[in-house]
């Protein structure tokens, strides 16, 4: 796929683990860590939208679109 | 929502233990009719029906409507091969029925987990599909035979016989196959939406 997942990235600019945001945005440690390593296929907005206002980040900071070509 | 889903899988468990034990009670139902077959073969064919414990008058029907009283004696040899049929019949139907029970407990053991649309239960549909077209042909086939044996053992003069498909069977299994089709594309949904969050 062509979108990459950068949420590793802000996690660490932002100084939090994976597990306090799970709990902040209320969706389970194993489907952020999916969503982490791109093994989702879908991200709703309300769940983007979760993410942004607790990393303080825009949507552009976490997913990057790369030429698969 | 949540009270009927919790009632429904319920519902489904139920039917699911239901569904084992009529499962095991064909298999011994198979394995009695396996001994019947087996004791025949150590019964003489001159033995009288009646030492066997069977009393006349005994009922014989070729179509299940209309039943004949056999009143004189009969041999075990007279009426081994309606006997054989029978056994056989009784394998064939109760294999039949074992294997639909068998793949409906899988499905509905799923849908007890709250996952009923996985690949699994689109196979096991098509499985059931097909036990029921083959069935369908099979089945009439098995029926006319025990009719022709039976007719012969009441000297019955028939002109012919009428073969036809049991079309309630055939179109029932046509149905479920489409519903695996169904299922498959529900489990292809299913996984888009477990993946997306």
């Amino acid at each position: 796929m062509a979108i990459i997942v950068r949420l590793d990235r802000v996690l660490v600019e932002q100084k939090m683990m994976l597990n306090e945001l799970a709990d902040r945005v209320g969706i389970t440690v194993s489907n952020l860590s999916n969503l982490k390593t791109g093994k989702v296929k879908a991200i709703r907005f309300s769940t983007l939208n979760a993410i942004c206002r607790e990393l303080s980040c825009q949507p552009g900071d976490i997913l990057e679109y790369t030429d698969d070509e | 929502m949540d009270d009927s889903l919790k009632r429904f899988r319920s519902f489904a468990k139920l039917v699911r233990i239901f569904l084992n034990i009529s499962f095991w009670i064909c298999i011994i139902g198979v394995m009695i009719l396996i001994f019947c077959k087996i004791a025949l073969l150590f019964i003489s064919n001159d033995t009288i029906i009646t030492e066997l414990g069977i009393s006349i008058p005994f009922k014989l029907s070729y179509d299940n409507i209309v039943q004949y009283n056999i009143t004189n004696d009969v041999s075990i040899g007279d009426i081994e091969p309606i006997l054989n049929l029978i056994i056989l019949i009784g394998i064939i139907y109760l294999i039949v029925f074992c294997i639909i029970v068998k793949q409906l407990t899988v499905i509905l053991k799923s849908v007890e987990k709250g996952n009923p649309f996985n690949e699994n239960n689109s196979l096991k549909l098509k499985v059931i599909g097909t036990t029921l077209i083959i069935a369908s042909l099979i089945t009439p086939i098995c029926d006319m035979l025990l009719a022709i044996k039976v007719i012969q053992f009441l000297n019955i003069n028939i002109d012919s016989f009428n073969y036809s498909i049991n079309l309630t069977m055939l179109f029932s299994g046509l149905l479920i196959l489409l519903l695996s089709g169904v299922f498959r594309y529900g489990s292809k949904l299913q996984e888009e939406y477990d993946l997306t969050i």
